[in-house]
């Protein structure tokens, strides 16, 4: 009796996973075939697969665009904003995490941040961008500036949290043993932080990678410091109507964070759930 | 207590930040590069003549060695045109629709333009266009080229089953029944874009059978008639909701994107649109054999109407306005026109250039003879937004509205937007 | 000599909060009240000069049936994404925390869609309804399908609402699946000698593990729906009949496309209030479960 209800539950299971999944790869797949066709061929029918390796597609695109430049653009602003969120987002919210009982200071600015939370980004655009050219920012490290800062506030708010759960016994050890503060910080806190860390990066990252309103506001100026997105929705509106040139664009913007989302598959999830699920 | 330290040190801190903010200037001089060159910025809002502007610059950067031009061309161009203009940042060139554009006419009231009167290139545009491009009575833009509305027309399709070109309303109407009873498509709609919907009204079904536009907007400016009340409206929009039985069924879902190719891969007879969409056509099916004709009126008098469609403006904040001028000259000269209106098929609005268009031959055909007619009145901007979020409305058969709710609520908005209206063009 | 090694350490521990906090003050909280200087003025965005007119712009928008339609599509739409999100990724989180085979796999599988950019995603489902579902409306008849949903003024909500779900839910499995692997397996073992049915366990055990997991999953999509922007500009912007204008899209087209900066601003002032109390009455709900358990 039990054996046969669990058959059943198995084969529902499997059912929900393979249905499920075939959702999922649907897109995938009409991005896929269509970027290897010519129009005559999609028109024909939508859902077969291509009969020829028809890349002349992807030829125009890389002819059209520069697209290593986007892409190493992309590559440099993701990476140096994630360094900086690693170092300076960590350090305030070790700050806040350890004194806010103690201090209103901390209590206040702690209260501050996460309220950033909560603002549409519309309200601060046209200000900001004002702001940016009055400063000189208007560029790739303005850019990367505004990236750590409006990564600040969630971060703050899960590391904060993350932070007040781990005993502060070892810091103290730390200092008996004559660690300064930046020592003990550096050698024992980063290192029990890490997998809330791990989580902050992993979903900035992503978010970095494929942000759009934000570069558009600040970089549109100079179009050779664009990132993939930008190249990406810029070449779709030119080449809307040739619709299996722009499945080409997109399948080619995506294969980056393809390639990176199959190697270190195990170190993304992990580091997604590693601070979520324990804090 | 020490709550309210905190406070006060966070407010310092604010205040530093904000001061240290405002100390920073740029070190590099603006619009000067490594070599000592001006460098200028040409805003394109106008992606299908992106590469023809191209031409156009490498010609003029090669003409000389003081200046050095580069296109830029963004997504999203309105907004991020506007969030410039917010922060007196303009671009130093800007391509800008024509008088007829709302957005054009804003910018132009609100001073943001440099005053081009004495430009030598403007001698030179097309008589009957002179007066039209004037704001106030003086000159904010130099007009390039002129685009028309009118229905494409797949030959092959055509030739296949006999057609002729209609040359009225009826005719038009009979076609399409003829074409759908055999259980094909004549017409696609991309109304789920509003602005085709709103084009196909204003300039396509009502612009040809009316001609000019300013008369009936200035007697509902002064109250005289109303959008409900004047005779071709109702009718017109009428003729825009009845057509629709012969388009390819659900006309919400199709964007103008996908209409294009769709009409490109032969999948309807007909498409009402303007000479803008014959480049993306052309790209998509280099094949095709296209025609293009006028929407014809009741009486088959049918006019043509036309827009500015490529606008040259200079940003009244640049820093290097001189060169900027110089550039405008040179991309408004004979040669240069020539070279774009080839390439974007569009009339062009300098003297003693031709236009070349063989495609849409019958409708240079019609405005050689006079009979097109140049739009060139702005509705203000609020009437032309609520026309633009509404008109879907009047298209769907349930759950919508009918033409005269629709029509007099413009009549409304216009109403409370009369005084900008009368500003710019009462006499 | 204890003291000032104390002191020392408040001192660095200050320090360390001045790099982002510069940077928030500059980057956020001066244009923040820039920002908010704007919802107080009649300006249009782009002209050189404007009035203030107090808090005009505030009742107007009270008495404004447009922003009125779009927070009806906000709530609505928040209620079934956060909804949809929780019921969607709980039953796959439980399915592939079971030992069915090919588990990674599928796992992989349903987190794919959480590394594509939100625009990306609105281009290619907006073909994908206009090519896909007239195929299938032909092949089995059924009038639902006749043609893409994203043209329906009573669909294209559910269409922008499904496209979401695909992507939203990606992130909340995993960390659901996490979270459900953080259930001791004795607990369920004892329970099940107790006598206590599939149902009644996931209720008392599951459940409260996951607490934590599910306030993070619902606070996200209830600030994503209330905020939603992207998708809809990718797929309908705004249309048809306004049909899908969240508040988002109409602050964007007020401030952007309509000359209406100031009053764009109000609105966003509005619309941050909700955010920030519906998201803490939402902390607090769970919150409260958690305690109570």
């Amino acid at each position: 009796m039990t054996k046969n209800k669990n058959i059943l539950g198995r084969g529902v299971s499997y059912l929900i996973a393979a249905v499920g999944a075939l959702v999922i790869l649907l897109p995938f797949y009409v991005t896929v075939i269509t970027a290897f066709k010519t129009p005559e061929q999609s028109a024909k029918n939508f859902f077969s697969f291509p009969t020829g390796l028809y890349l002349d597609n992807f030829k125009s695109v890389f002819e059209k665009a520069g697209y290593f430049k986007y892409f190493m653009n992309s590559v440099i602003v993701t990476v140096s904003s994630l360094i900086l969120i690693y170092i300076l987002v960590t350090m305030i919210s070790y700050a806040i995490a350890r004194s806010m009982r103690r201090s209103g200071y901390y209590k206040v600015i702690y209260g501050l941040i996460v309220l950033g939370m909560f603002v549409p980004f519309q309200v601060i655009m046209v200000p900001l961008v004002q702001f940016m050219g009055g400063l000189g920012l208007s560029n790739k490290f303005g850019l990367i500036l505004l990236h750590v800062t409006y990564a600040a506030m969630q971060a703050v708010f899960l590391l904060v949290n993350y932070i007040r759960n781990v005993p502060e016994d070892l810091e103290e050890a730390a200092y008996i043993d004559g660690c300064t503060t930046v020592q003990a910080y550096v050698k024992i806190v980063l290192p029990l932080l890490k997998p809330m860390t791990s989580t902050v990066l992993v979903l900035n990252a992503l978010w970095i990678w494929n942000d759009f309103q934000m570069p558009l506001m600040i970089l549109n100026k100079l179009p050779e410091t664009w990132t993939l997105p930008l190249f990406q929705y810029n070449f779709k509106s030119q080449y809307s109507f040739d619709y299996n040139m722009a499945f080409a664009s997109y399948l080619i913007a995506m294969i980056p964070v393809l390639i990176a989302y199959i190697c270190a598959q195990k170190h993304i999830v992990a580091g997604l759930t590693a601070g979520a699920v324990k804090s | 207590m020490k709550m309210k330290k905190a406070i006060a040190l966070f407010m310092t801190v604010s205040l530093a930040a904000g001061l240290l903010a405002g100390c920073g200037g740029s070190g590099k001089e603006e619009g000067k590069d490594s070599s000592g060159k001006i460098e200028l910025e040409f805003f394109t809002q106008k992606r299908e003549a992106s590469e023809t502007f191209d031409k156009i610059i490498e010609e003029f950067n090669n003409s000389q060695d003081e200046i050095v031009v580069t296109q830029n061309i963004v997504p999203d161009a309105t907004s991020v045109l506007m969030s410039r203009a917010a922060t007196g940042d303009l671009p130093d060139i800007i391509q800008v629709g024509g008088m007829q554009d709302s957005n054009t006419m804003q910018f132009m009231k609100e001073g943001h333009f440099l005053e081009l009167t004495d430009m030598e290139c403007l001698d030179n545009v097309v008589d009957q266009y002179k007066d039209a491009i004037k704001f106030k009575g003086k000159n904010y833009v130099v007009p390039i080229s002129a685009n028309f509305s009118g229905v494409f027309y797949n030959k092959d399709l055509f030739e296949e089953a006999g057609y002729e070109v209609p040359t009225t309303y009826d005719e038009l109407i009979s076609l399409a029944k003829d074409i759908q009873s055999k259980g094909e498509t004549p017409f696609l709609f991309p109304d789920k874009d509003a602005w085709t919907l709103v084009q196909c009204w204003e300039d396509n079904i009502d612009g040809s059978a009316r001609g000019d536009r300013k008369p009936v907007y200035m007697d509902i400016a002064n109250g005289v008639t109303t959008f409900e009340d004047d005779p071709l409206f109702p009718e017109t929009l009428q003729k825009v909701v009845d057509i629709r039985q012969y388009g390819q069924g659900d006309s919400l879902s199709l964007g103008y994107d996908q209409a294009i190719s769709d009409f490109a891969t032969g999948k309807s007879y007909m498409f009402m649109q303007g000479i803008w969409a014959l480049p993306s056509i052309k790209k998509a099916n280099p094949d095709m054999n296209i025609g293009m004709f006028s929407f014809p009126s009741n009486d088959g008098d049918t006019k043509v109407s036309m827009g500015i469609d490529v606008n040259l403006a200079i940003s009244a904040k640049g820093e290097n306005t001189e060169a900027a001028k110089q550039f405008v000259e040179f991309a408004a000269s004979k040669d240069m026109v020539q070279l774009y209106v080839d390439n974007d098929y569009s009339i062009p609005c300098m003297k003693d250039v031709t236009p070349n268009i063989p495609d849409a031959q019958d409708i240079v055909d019609l405005v050689n003879e006079g009979k097109g007619v140049l739009q060139a009145t702005a509705l203000p901007k609020a009437v032309a937004d609520e026309r633009q979020n509404t008109i879907q409305k009047v298209i769907v058969p349930d759950g919508g509205e009918d033409i005269n709710t629709f029509l007099s609520n413009l009549t409304k908005v216009f109403q409370e937007n009369k005084d900008e209206f009368l500003e710019l063009y009462g006499e | 000599m204890k003291k000032s090694k104390v002191l020392n350490r408040n001192h660095i521990l200050f320090l360390f909060t001045l790099p982002i906090l510069i940077m928030y003050c500059v980057f956020f909280i001066i244009p923040l009240l820039m920002g908010m200087k704007n919802s107080f003025t009649d300006w249009s965005g782009t002209s050189p000069d404007y009035n203030f007119i107090g808090i005009k712009n505030y009742i107007d928008i009270f008495q404004d049936e447009r922003f009125r339609n779009a927070l009806i599509f906000n709530f609505k739409y928040t209620i079934l994404l956060t909804v949809g999100t929780v019921i969607i990724s709980l039953i796959i989180a439980i399915v592939l925390n079971q030992k069915i085979r090919g588990r990674g796999f599928f796992r992989s599988v349903f987190f794919l869609p959480a590394i594509l950019s939100l625009v990306t995603v609105g281009l290619i489902w907006n073909e994908l309804f206009y090519r896909v579902i007239p195929l299938i409306g032909e092949a089995t008849g059924w009038g639902l399908f006749e043609s893409s949903w994203l043209g329906s003024p009573k669909l294209a909500m559910y269409a922008i609402l499904l496209v979401n779900l695909w992507q939203g839910c990606a992130t909340p499995i995993v960390l659901l699946i996490a979270g459900l692997q953080s259930v001791p397996q004795d607990l369920y073992e004892a329970a099940a000698i107790d006598g206590a049915n599939a149902w009644q366990r996931f209720k008392s055990i599951t459940i409260p593990y996951l607490i934590p997991v599910l306030n993070i999953v619902i606070v996200t999509s209830v600030k994503g729906g209330l905020t939603t922007f992207d998708y809809i500009k990718a797929m309908t912007d705004g249309g048809p009949m306004q049909s899908t204008e969240s508040v988002g899209i109409l602050i964007y087209n007020h401030a952007m496309q309509e000359g209406r900066f100031g009053y764009s601003v109000a609105e966003s002032m509005i619309l941050f209030l909700i955010i920030a109390l519906v998201s803490v009455v939402t902390m607090r709900m769970t919150e409260n479960k958690k305690v109570g358990d």
